[in-house]
């Protein structure tokens, strides 16, 4: 049912090295193989994902803390994951604006609202943590600047596209914000890393570690998660591009 | 004629000078607005010394951002609605050299008053001769980087309505690094740390931007001329 929809022509391609077929033969890469790629491991995706995430909160209540530090076990991996997804944004735009193709264009849009998403969720979490074990919401290191710089920076990528009309030129946009910004973001997370400032050491480190398990266990369970919502975005995307909006209310 | 190189860097370097010289006010406008806005700031947050000292690298350089930002529109539009930028588009002369005098002539026009003012706006902050010092150099090495950076978003945003705000919106993120080692050069100055690092590191992304941003310009004017 994933391939009864054939697409019927190749993308054009519009990049700055340009390959004959829009650099789709290169990583196989093409809307169609992704289309069904996609839909090959969806099922699999979600029923993983919601199996880990039930696992991690039964570990997070067996390995429970008091009071509102339990947040950590939420705020730690939503913080990793927004970093991953913003790397993994700057890869795929990268990659766009070097081969050329839609597809890793797409690929990259698919995952920013997952990151917006997740940068939120590390923003509050993370600001409730601070107030149980330090005793104010705002600490302003920088960890919290990063994750409201995450934040900011997911939400310009995704207001672009809705902004500037055509199609091309929001895709290369969005790259270029995601290319340089990841990079900035990347840099500055090195640089306050390793001038210690990064803020995990300082708070309530024997909490972090006894959350341990359930930590790593949403951890992964986060990752299935955003993979499977980043892959029904990407299906819906490629629907919408070669049929138009109509047909992404269609069955899958 | 030839089509040398420095050729067609001269005669296009030459033709934005004469056109941004005789939109005068235009140019004017963008030196006033930094003027206007780092003036506002001992209004707003009260004469105390020390807390303007504090604050004035910041200022100066977020100002310097935002009108560095205002006149980016300026760089590609005018070409754009005339039809000039389709007969460079058309021409024989490599569009990256095009882009780099472009840049160049919007650089010396809106980025190079910024650099000159900026030591006598410190003053006004208090700011010791040494971290003027700093300052102005910062801010020579650091409005070239803006104006690079600027020109990929002013040629991805070319002829779109939404007009500067858009601009603002692609280019802002990229300007973010910029400004914190701009500022942060102030800072480890005063903080006595030597700002070597931190204009160092300035001066190396001006290296990689001036390699990748008329590259980058160049095939986005293409796009944005379809």
């Amino acid at each position: 049912m994933a391939s009864s929809i054939s697409l019927a022509r190749q993308q054009v391609s519009h990049s700055w090295c340009n390959f004959a077929d829009g650099g789709a033969s290169i990583w196989a890469l093409s809307s169609q193989h992704l289309y069904d790629l996609a839909g090959a491991v969806l099922p699999w995706l979600w029923k993983t994902s919601l199996a880990v995430l039930g696992l991690g909160f039964i570990l997070s209540l067996v390995f429970g803390v008091s009071g509102l530090s339990q947040l950590a076990v939420l705020h730690i991996p939503a913080v990793w994951m927004a970093t991953a997804l913003i790397l993994l944004v700057t890869f795929w735009s990268a990659l766009g604006l070097l081969t050329g193709g839609v597809a890793p264009f797409l690929m990259a849009q698919s995952l920013v609202p997952t990151g917006g998403m997740f940068s939120f969720l590390a923003i509050w979490s993370g600001a409730l943590w601070n107030r149980a074990s330090l005793g104010d919401w705002w600490i302003g290191d920088a960890r919290q600047l990063a994750e409201c710089g995450l934040l900011c920076l997911f939400l310009l990528m995704l207001v672009v596209p809705v902004v500037i009309s055509q199609v091309q030129r929001a895709d290369i946009s969005v790259a270029y914000l995601g290319v340089a910004g990841g990079v900035s973001v990347a840099i500055l997370y090195i640089l306050w890393g390793l001038s210690g400032a990064m803020g995990f050491v300082d708070i309530a480190n024997s909490t972090v570690d006894a959350l341990n398990p359930a930590t790593g266990v949403i951890t992964v369970g986060f990752w299935l998660y955003g993979s499977y919502v980043g892959l029904v975005r990407l299906r819906c995307m490629i629907k919408e591009r070669e049929f138009g909006v109509a047909a992404t209310f269609t069955a899958r | 004629m030839q089509l040398t190189a420095t050729a067609i860097f001269r005669s296009v370097l030459k033709r934005d000078l004469v056109l941004a010289y005789r939109r005068r006010s235009d140019v004017m406008t963008t030196v006033f607005f930094f003027v206007i806005v780092v003036s506002l700031f001992p209004f707003g947050v009260g004469p105390e010394t020390n807390q303007l000292r504090m604050m004035a690298p910041g200022i100066l350089w977020v100002a310097a951002l935002l009108s560095s930002m205002l006149s980016l529109g300026r760089m590609f539009a005018f070409d754009y609605l005339d039809g000039t930028l389709e007969q460079m588009l058309l021409g024989a002369a490599p569009l990256g050299l095009v882009v780099v005098a472009k840049v160049i002539a919007h650089w010396l026009v809106s980025g190079l008053p910024l650099v000159v003012l900026a030591p006598v706006l410190g003053l006004m902050f208090d700011l010791p001769g040494d971290q003027l010092w700093v300052l102005s150099v910062s801010l020579l090495i650091g409005t070239p980087v803006l104006s690079l950076i600027g020109s990929v978003g002013a040629a991805l945003t070319l002829g779109l309505r939404g007009g500067g705000v858009l601009v603002s919106l692609l280019v802002l993120p990229l300007y973010v690094p910029v400004l914190i080692f701009g500022a942060g050069a102030v800072g480890a100055q005063a903080a006595a740390i030597g700002a070597q690092s931190h204009l160092l590191l300035l001066a190396a992304f001006l290296t990689v931007t001036l390699l990748f941003a008329p590259w980058a310009t160049s095939a986005a004017l293409r796009i944005s001329s379809e």
